[in-house]
């Protein structure tokens, strides 16, 4: 019973949290509609720091950001909701907007890219998941009931095409998750990671890099065209926070 | 005569208390301010922190009467605060303005009043004489007995005071709006508390709530002083039928014992003993009401019911403005719809404009101003944000407002004139094709004021209203240490499923089972032979002894064990394992002659049996 009650007020709070936000985000809402875009972004701001992120909210936010002139910031976000939107295209055409204003090319997406957009990261997992659980179960019921053997092995082998699929398209995505996007306008990539180092590149803001490694307050990331480089800690932005 | 005397006492202490406490003031009101010829005002002339009583100065054309005294202690925060009040009856004997100057006391002095005698406003009517008005507002008189529990008293008419309702009229339409004004007429001669706010009972109302602080005010009728609860309020009927509207309001109050007749009321020592005196009279629950009165509730009809009507009931206009009035596609407008009349307001909603491929809208908010104390007339605006999506859109689309007029008992349509505005830009949605547009022919008309609307791929996609759901981190959910662990309990439970299926295969096997239905024989025929060791019966010993081996090469030799002979066992075994064929002779001569060992004797035949058991061939 204890338990019961403990369940109920989880999910009580949780519908709560539902709707406490409604309001807040509705207001943020105004104020952007107002044209007040300082405001809406600290409300959208507000918002995810209270509840988690939210494709839409992170949508909103890079719109606000967009008509602050921060185009950069909005890239972010547009990237941040992507991760968990990958078909919005609301989002993509957003965020091509506002690569172009940025003057950041937008690298066209490669077919696997496309193939794995057709979920988010999260999606592919719980599919997976699914799959190989499933897998199981068949080989279980498979080992109990040999009447059954054949349909159980050819949803076992239906199970595992979708598990290989599924794993490929983790290890495909598992690319976004060292991606960051530079957020300072004065950002450059060092020949090594001392600030005093002589700079071998400087990246647009708003310019997504890959990140390879870390060393100390420095991350040594590549840009689209294969240069290298070590840049602040500061001046990118990792489109999946640690 | 000693008790007079003790409440002087009383008096005179407090007295001297409220004057060491505070200045004196003087106040003195006069209500109404204007009446008619043949009517009366209610002058009330209120010292405090003086024991002095007030001389009214005589004024030519003014009868001015004192009609009673009453004098109020509060203590609040350790300060004293008596309040003595005077009343008296101001009746005119011309028309006229008249003042009646200052009234000092104690050297203070109130300020002078003014009343206005003249021939047109009409004086309420006594409780005895309220018929309802014709044309007017419906006022109800009060009832001759009041009705209550077994505890309240029947009360004489108007003597403990009466509740007197005005509605505008006696027929509404469910959800109609009614303002009501609602008077209790407490005496002012009676000691009284009120227990409770006037309570209500219908079925077919409802009455806002009553507020706690109503307006007060003191009146006058046929020569009684009255103190008058005003409470203004909203009736709404709630369901169509006919039915009685009742207001209750308990009281408590003491009712004085009898005074001698021949002592005169203006005498300011008999008027404090009198006031005195009350305090010690019979403490009684009593209840005013007002006289029940049947009120109509119409439904609402059900013809011509516009599609948009949301249940406002009343007479309203409506106006609608934007600003910015001129933006490029994807700038926000604030679309402002103005509501302004009577009626339920709180029944007044709109959709305003909806999103279709040319706007993009927000769902509007709305503020209430009301005109006046109960929200029965007043202004509602509602405000939409509203984002233009096509560039060429000249104007804001009319926007509606149903309501149903119980004036002329129709349904009203209002539609605002479009409110011109300048989009340029371009647009952001692509040219609908073709196909939708065909299964969209009941969608709204598009506005007269689009034109052209463009493909342009350079323009903000719009904000998204929901919020969605909400996840902790962005992080892949196959990060998480506990995913990964998780993903062990699959493959977990196939091997638990695997090894359990193994398990009862092979421990349903026939040979499995026949071997553990051999061992627990065995272990029965063990357990007698202990048991005849114990109480040496060599016999029996034996015969148990000779069973269980039975049962063992029973299942070696795959035979019966109860068919396996001396005769069988040295054929099959020949000189090896010798002990074996004593321990069957042993049983055989148990059955024919008598056998006695002792019991370490046994004991070592048991080990025997024990070791050719544990043989295997």
């Amino acid at each position: 019973m204890k338990a019961l009650s403990i369940l109920f007020l989880a999910i009580a709070g949780l519908f709560n949290v539902g709707f406490a936000h409604a309001e807040t985000l509705d207001d943020a809402n105004r104020a952007f509609a107002g044209g007040q875009y300082h405001t809406s972004t600290l409300g959208y701001q507000a918002i995810l720091t209270q509840n988690g992120y939210s494709a839409p909210v992170l949508f909103d936010l890079g719109n606000s950001y967009y008509r602050e002139g921060n185009f950069a910031q909005a890239i972010l976000a547009y990237q941040r909701a992507r991760l968990l939107a990958p078909n919005d295209p609301d989002i993509a055409a957003n965020l091509q907007l506002a690569q172009r204003q940025a003057g950041v090319a937008a690298s066209d997406p490669r077919w696997s890219d496309k193939l794995t957009s057709f979920l988010s990261v999260s999606a592919w997992a719980w599919l997976a998941c699914s799959a190989w659980a499933l897998f199981c179960l068949c080989l279980l019921v498979r080992a109990a009931l040999p009447q059954w053997r054949s349909p159980f092995t050819l949803v076992a082998t239906a199970d595992a095409l979708i598990l290989g699929l599924a794993i490929a398209a983790l290890v495909v995505s598992s690319g976004q998750l060292r991606q960051a996007v530079v957020i300072d306008k004065n950002a450059s990539a060092l020949i090594s990671p001392f600030p005093a180092a002589q700079t071998v590149f400087s990246p647009a803001p708003g310019e997504t890099v890959t990140v390879q490694k870390a060393y100390n307050d420095f991350f040594l990331v590549k840009d689209n065209a294969g240069h290298s480089g070590w840049i602040s800690k500061t001046q990118i932005a990792p489109i999946v926070p640690s | 005569m000693k008790m007079k005397h003790a409440i002087l006492l009383v008096m005179a202490f407090v007295g001297a208390l409220s004057l060491h406490a505070e200045a004196v003031t003087v106040t003195a009101t006069l209500d109404p301010a204007q009446i008619a010829m043949g009517d009366s005002a209610q002058l009330t002339v209120t010292v405090s922190g003086s024991h002095d009583q007030p001389s009214v100065p005589n004024v030519d054309g003014l009868d001015i009467n004192r009609v009673g005294t009453s004098t109020q202690i509060e203590f609040v925060n350790g300060n004293i605060t008596a309040n003595a009040s005077s009343t008296y009856q101001v009746t005119p004997q011309r028309e006229g303005t008249f003042v009646i100057p200052a009234i000092q006391v104690a050297g203070a002095s109130s300020q002078p009043v003014t009343l206005v005698v003249g021939q047109g406003s009409a004086p309420p009517p006594p409780p005895q004489n309220l018929p309802p008005p014709s044309g007017g507002p419906v006022v109800m008189p009060p009832q001759t007995a009041t009705a209550g529990s077994d505890d309240i008293t029947t009360t004489p008419q108007g003597r403990f005071g009466w509740i007197q309702v005005s509605v505008p009229k006696k027929e509404f339409y469910t959800g109609e709006l009614v303002p009501v004004e609602i008077r209790a007429y407490i005496p002012e001669d009676i000691q009284s508390n009120i227990s409770d706010l006037p309570q209500f009972t219908s079925d077919g109302f409802t009455l806002d709530s009553l507020s706690t602080k109503p307006e007060q005010t003191q009146q006058v009728v046929n020569g009684r002083p009255y103190g008058v609860l005003i409470w203004h309020s909203k009736l709404t009927g709630v369901k169509a039928g006919d039915y009685p509207f009742s207001l209750q309001m308990p009281l408590t109050v003491v009712v004085p014992p009898q005074m001698p007749q021949d002592q005169d009321a203006n005498d300011m020592f008999n008027s404090f003993f009198r006031n005195a005196m009350a305090g010690m009279g019979t403490k009684k629950d009593v209840t005013i009401q007002n006289a029940p009165q049947t009120f109509k509730v119409l439904p609402l009809p059900q013809a011509d019911r516009p599609s948009d009507f949301s249940g406002a009931v009343g007479q309203f206009d409506i106006a609608a403005s934007a600003t910015p009035t001129s933006v490029n596609t994807g700038d926000p407008i604030t679309l402002r719809l103005k509501i302004t009349g009577t009626g339920n307001f709180d029944r007044v909603s709109t959709d305003m404009l909806s999103s279709d491929t040319h706007w993009k809208t927000y769902s509007p908010k709305s503020h209430f101003e009301p005109a006046d104390s109960v929200g029965y007339q007043g202004t509602k605006t509602f405000e939409q944000p509203i984002i233009p999506n096509d560039a060429g859109i000249t104007s804001v689309p009319p926007v509606s407002f149903s309501f149903f007029d119980p004036e002329t008992r129709q349904y009203v349509t209002r539609t605002t004139a479009p409110v011109a505005v300048t989009v340029s830009g371009n647009s952001i949605n692509p040219p609908p094709a073709p196909a939708i547009a065909s299964t969209t022919s009941q969608a709204p008309p598009q506005p007269a004021a689009f034109s052209s609307p463009q493909l342009a791929p350079d323009s903000l996609r719009p904000n998204q209203l929901e919020a969605g759901s909400f996840v902790s981190t962005l992080r892949p959910i196959y990060l998480d240490p506990w995913f990964l662990a998780g993903q062990g309990l699959p493959l977990l439970a196939l091997l638990g499923g695997l090894a359990f299926i193994r398990f009862r295969e092979h421990a349903a096997h026939p040979l499995r089972v026949r071997a553990t239905a051999v061992e627990s024989a065995i272990r029965q025929q063990l357990a007698a032979m202990d048991e005849a060791m114990r109480n040496q019966q060599t016999d029996a010993f034996f015969v148990h002894a000779r069973n269980a081996l039975q049962q063992r090469l029973g299942h070696q030799w795959n035979m019966r064990p109860e068919t396996i002979t001396l005769a069988d066992v040295e054929a099959r075994l020949g000189n090896g394992r010798e002990n074996i064929r004593p321990i069957f002779q042993m049983a055989d001569q148990a059955s024919y002659s008598d056998l006695h060992f002792e019991e370490s004797d046994l004991r070592q035949w048991r080990q025997v049996v024990l070791n050719e058991l544990a043989e295997k061939n």
